[in-house]
């Protein structure tokens, strides 16, 4: 099995600062994602599975229907798999409700007068994110243990989160603390991929310019995003 | 309670659970800030995790980084019979520098094992260390019970694993404890589950060591520091253990001469005693050749008056030793000219790997079992009976290392 | 500040400190001492800027961000 442990916005310096080691595996870097305009997520996973660069298509689709993207399985490298397990991957099986209803909330939030008021959404919006969090944890883990050749999990507390808390240090903390630990409990192939990182702005946080990668196979150096569907076909594994 | 500290260091291997265990002392024991806790354990539950203490003391850490609270290299917390101090030096190499320069004197140690991994390596090298150290209070637990459902066959493998090894080095534990620093088993409550076990909890046992005994009650160790000749023979100097007073019969060493005090003089203070860590002056009834660095004492318990120790020594200077230079050996106010017959052992004292033995050179930062021969002889004593006369410092203009005396030789 | 007056505990010890060490100062008593001490370090926690407070800028600057990467439509 080879797993792909997909975080949306692993901070690269932060992986480091609380030296999760098992995120880190044996080689680790950034990513290059500077052909993009924009560090969009889901123009960035979309170039990911599909291995070529996906701004333009995705973009013109418009900020609001971009989100609705489903991308068919031949045109991504999880084809190259007998059974593979896909959970919540933005552009392939993202649940669209869930994720929708965090951007509703992430908008109330900005369009709220008061101080109370954009506590208590910000309260439950976080409580939205984190619900969602455990149940791809479960999903995830369930997954592990089934009959698959490929599963890639996606995990989108780190930027759900990090969007309206990323400067709350402890919280930001225990949430790496907690994906590192999921991390070690794969015992298979891996790899950890994020589309990019983030950095503070004041309590909140924005997308970085630039992604994190790690694996135990070889050192990748600065790879593009969009280097990785012929790497992991081409992993042993596979065939 | 009474006012007395009782300072303490946790060590072992890396990964055994230290920072879960003072965690969860500090929780157990009420001395953490609440809200941080109740946040803490907020998030953990939003993860679908339990709170683990290890990260209440990231959080504590991490607030120390920023300058917000406490100093976590020291940890209060109390008993209903003391307070608690727990040294928690950034690393191995601030430990033993700051335990040979007596900046933190640990007065016990609780050594902590995971009962799944056993006695590893690094395991050794800490209680190594301990006995280097000459720290004689020691407890060992053995973590993780709960991972291993109580089993008392495990842990007693584990026990006898740890004590065969304690037992080479001659470090006798008070106890081995069965513990479970995440669930909170036998640090301060006891649990139906492990009912095997009839020994004390980990809070138990601390409450039963012993605090540092006050220098007052040791044998008297008065370093002349100098001697004024006005209308009286002053000789001025410093108890450094013991209680001296008016008439005592008194040593002179190394000459061995006797006689009494007539008098201690204390600046503008009428006296007719002086404890320890007093600096005095004392008048005597015969007039004795005296000289600085010399030391008095009571008759009966003699220190050692040697010109041959051997002891541990923390190099902290980036010039290497090399055997064969000379070097200004200081202890109290004694300062005599010395050179380093023997290099036993150098320990890494960051890794605290043995880096070779029978050496010939000392390098910043490490430890190293020596034995000094000084130009005259001097007044010395074990690091662990007086240690105020079994500390002490090697220097070229500065000082470059500092050590305790672990024997004195006759 | 309220002129009336509560009474707290300390510990016999440290009256004994302050005693000494307001001998040379121009404090009169040891009460006044903590008084000052207190109020000092009220000040200091009152001025600090808790890490909630939001400022109008970040959020701004935020906000445009996360409407540039297509979160707030």
């Amino acid at each position: 099995m080879i797993v792909v442990l997909a975080i949306d916005a692993l901070e690269y310096t932060l992986v480091e600062e609380f030296n999760c080691k098992n995120l880190k595996q044996r080689f680790y870097g950034k990513t290059n994602i500077k052909e993009f305009s924009e560090p969009k997520t889901m123009v960035l996973w979309s170039s990911f599975m599909t291995g070529k660069n996906m701004e333009k298509e995705i973009v013109a689709r418009g900020d609001k229907e971009m989100w609705n993207t489903e991308l068919d399985m031949e045109d991504t490298f999880f084809r190259s798999f007998k059974n593979p397990k896909i959970i919540d991957l933005p552009g392939f099986s993202y649940i669209k409700e869930q994720h929708e209803q965090e951007r509703r909330m992430l908008k109330y939030y900005f369009d709220a007068q008061s101080e109370e008021e954009k506590k208590n959404i910000r309260t439950e919006y976080n409580n939205l994110a984190f619900l969602h969090h455990r149940r791809i944890k479960q999903e995830f883990s369930t997954a592990l243990q089934g009959d698959y050749d490929f599963v890639l999990g996606y995990f989108s507390v780190a930027d759900v989160i990090g969007h309206l808390n990323f400067g709350n240090g402890s919280m930001m903390k225990l949430i790496y603390r907690d994906l590192d630990e999921i991390a070690g409990t794969i015992n298979h192939t891996l790899i950890v991929l994020s589309d990019h990182g983030m950095e503070r702005v004041g309590i909140f946080g924005d997308h970085s310019n630039y992604g994190f990668w790690s694996t135990d196979l070889k050192d990748l150096g600065n790879p593009k995003i969009t280097d990785f569907a012929d790497m992991i076909k081409e992993i042993p594994e596979v065939n | 309670m009474n006012n007395e500290n009782l300072k303490f260091v946790i060590v072992g291997h890396v990964d055994h659970g230290k920072s879960t265990l003072i965690g969860r002392l500090l929780y157990d024991t009420g001395s953490l800030p609440e809200g941080k806790i109740e946040e803490i354990k907020q998030i953990c539950e939003s993860l679908g995790r339990e709170i683990e203490f290890g990260y209440v003391m990231d959080h504590l850490e991490e607030e120390r980084d920023q300058g917000i609270t406490i100093d976590t290299a020291q940890t209060f917390f109390n008993t209903e019979k003391r307070n608690y101090v727990i040294i928690d030096a950034p690393g191995h190499v601030e430990f033993v520098k700051n335990m040979i320069s007596g900046a933190s004197q640990a007065e016990a140690a609780v050594l902590i094992v995971d009962v799944e991994e056993g006695v590893r390596e690094q395991t050794k090298r800490h209680a190594y260390i301990l006995g280097m150290l000459g720290l004689s209070q020691v407890i060992v637990v053995v973590n993780k019970m709960d991972l291993i459902n109580y089993d008392q066959k495990r842990f007693e493998s584990v026990k006898k694993d740890i004590l065969k090894f304690l037992l080479d080095i001659s470090i006798k534990p008070s106890y081995v404890i069965p513990i479970s620093a995440k669930k909170g088993d036998f640090i301060a409550n006891k649990i139906s589950k492990m009912n095997w076990y009839d020994g004390p909890t980990l809070l138990e046992a601390l409450d039963i060591f012993k605090t540092k005994e006050s220098a007052n009650y040791k044998p008297l160790r008065f370093v002349v520091q100098d001697i004024y000749n006005f209308d009286k023979r002053i000789i001025v100097g410093r108890v450094e253990s013991g209680v001296i007073k008016k008439g005592d019969k008194i040593k002179i060493l190394p000459s061995g001469e006797e006689t009494r005090v007539k008098s201690i003089e204390e600046y503008l203070k009428n006296v007719t005693e002086a404890e320890a860590g007093k600096s005095i002056g004392i008048t005597t009834e015969d007039k004795l050749f005296i000289d600085r660095g010399n030391v008095v004492i009571h008759n009966g318990d003699m220190p050692a008056v040697t010109d041959r120790i051997m002891a541990n020594v923390f190099w902290m200077d980036r010039t290497p030793f090399k055997i064969g230079e000379r070097l200004m050996f200081r202890c109290s106010t004694q300062e005599v000219s010395c050179e380093v017959e023997k290099i036993n052992r150098v320990i890494n004292s960051s890794t605290l790997e043995l880096i070779a033995e029978d050496a010939t050179e000392i390098k910043n930062r490490e430890v190293a079992n020596i034995v000094i021969r000084t130009d005259k002889p001097v007044v010395v004593e074990n690091f662990n009976k007086i240690e105020e006369l079994g500390r002490f410092v090697l220097g070229r203009e500065d000082t470059c290392a500092g050590g305790i005396i672990t024997e004195p030789e006759q | 500040m309220s002129k009336e007056f509560g009474e707290i505990k300390i510990p016999k010890e440290i009256i004994r400190k302050i005693e000494e060490r307001i001998d040379e100062t121009e404090f009169k008593s040891a009460d006044e001492y903590i008084i000052f001490v207190l109020e000092e370090v009220l000040k200091e926690e009152d001025g600090e800027e808790p890490e909630e407070v939001l400022s109008e800028e970040d959020e701004q600057k935020v906000k445009e961000r996360l409407r540039a990467l297509g979160y707030l439509d």
